[in-house]
């Protein structure tokens, strides 16, 4: 059983994580669509298709997690979308095509993919099953509103720290140790 | 209960509080490493050997006008050569210390810029950087010739044709080290630190 304070504060970060992430790919479609025909994972007919298709699916599952009747089906969506994102990038990072631009923050610029985004995505798409089981019958107090605006808050800034940490600052500090 | 609820609504302030400022330190990390990625890395292991000839290439500048570069000359002057491109945002952000050095060292030196391409962004380059008084050079051979493999690149070629220091230049500091390198006699800063080192060592 999950505490539904606790359970509000995943869903909320989920929910902002995806509708930011699809307003990305709509806004930069076109880098979206090279990125795509470079993870080399769709067959090139599917591509246009997932340029609108992976977007809208994301609104979607994020809407579908505040509305509470949705909610469960649309915690496992969730984390169906990021473990396939996941294997998307588990499959290049095979290939041995480290070069390749992972698309994750299309407007904070390039950067590659590594193994660390799979830890990422597994650590959430966990995140997300786990608050699609049963949760507490229990009303919401005022305090517990504070617990979960501040927390996804707190959630979301430490995502944040931790990918301009891995993604920024680690590779930018390996170049000039390499040097 | 009225403690702990105070307790932990000031915890939560606190905790964001941390937050934001662990970001920003972060991203200022990134910023930083971003900055000091292609360090001051005066000279290339391998390439042109300082104190020797450097080699004479015929170009032509933006009016056509032809000269040779590390051509010997009599009236003592040495040329630096700087290896520039419209398309690096380092190099417009160094050409002002380069006009500064210009009227600094004037009395020694002569500035001469270097590009290659397209002769019409050159010439927008020159216009809206306001350069019109630096002749500037384009030639794909001189940059082959003098190894240039980063932007801004600076080459020092005094009066008798010999080259005197190369490497990359990012900054201001970069560029009065290879003035300082000539004034001490040495080919790069690092030379003359490890002449030093050296010097103490004995």
């Amino acid at each position: 059983m999950i505490d539904p304070a606790l359970g509000y504060l995943v869903i909320l970060d989920m929910a902002a994580l995806l509708g930011w992430s699809a307003v990305q790919k709509l806004r930069a479609r076109r880098e979206f669509f090279e990125i795509l025909t470079a993870y080399r994972v769709l067959g090139e007919r599917w591509v246009p298709a997932a340029v609108y298709g992976l977007p809208a699916a994301e609104l979607l599952v994020a809407l579908a997690l505040l509305i509470p009747v949705s909610r469960r089906a649309a915690c496992v969506a969730a984390a169906g979308l990021l473990l396939i994102y996941g294997c998307a990038i588990a499959v290049n990072l095979l290939r041995g095509r480290r070069d390749l631009d992972c698309g994750c923050g299309l407007a904070s610029g390039r950067r590659t993919i590594a193994e660390w985004m799979l830890m990422r995505n597994a650590t959430m798409a966990c995140a997300a099953v786990t608050v699609a089981l049963p949760w507490v019958p229990r009303a919401l107090a005022l305090l517990d509103i504070m617990t979960i605006l501040a927390g996804a808050s707190a959630a979301a800034l430490l995502y944040a720290s931790i990918d301009a940490l891995l993604g920024r600052v680690v590779p930018a500090a390996a170049i000039a140790r390499a040097r | 209960m009225n403690a702990l609820i105070i307790s932990n609504i000031v915890l939560w302030f606190v905790v964001l509080a941390l937050l934001v400022a662990l970001l920003a330190v972060i991203r200022q990390l990134g910023v930083l490493h971003e900055r000091i990625a292609p360090t001051g890395a005066l000279m290339l292991a391998k390439g042109l050997k300082v104190g020797e000839g450097a080699p004479q290439v015929p170009v032509h500048d933006l009016e056509g006008a032809p000269r040779t570069i590390a051509e010997p000359s009599s009236n003592g002057r040495a040329t630096l050569l700087m290896f520039v491109s419209p398309t690096c945002p380092v190099c417009k952000s160094l050409l002002p210390v380069l006009k500064s050095s210009l009227s600094a060292e004037r009395d020694w030196l002569d500035i001469v810029l270097a590009s290659d391409g397209d002769l019409n962004s050159q010439r927008e380059f020159v216009r809206s950087q306001k350069l019109g008084g630096i002749p500037y050079v384009v030639s794909t051979p001189l940059g082959i010739t003098y190894q240039v493999s980063r932007l801004p690149f600076a080459v020092l070629i005094d009066a008798q044709g010999i080259l005197r220091a190369r490497g990359i230049v990012n900054s201001r500091e970069h560029l009065e080290s290879i003035f300082e390198a000539k004034r001490l006699g040495f080919g790069t800063i690092q030379a003359y630190f490890e002449s030093i080192a050296r010097h103490e060592a004995a």
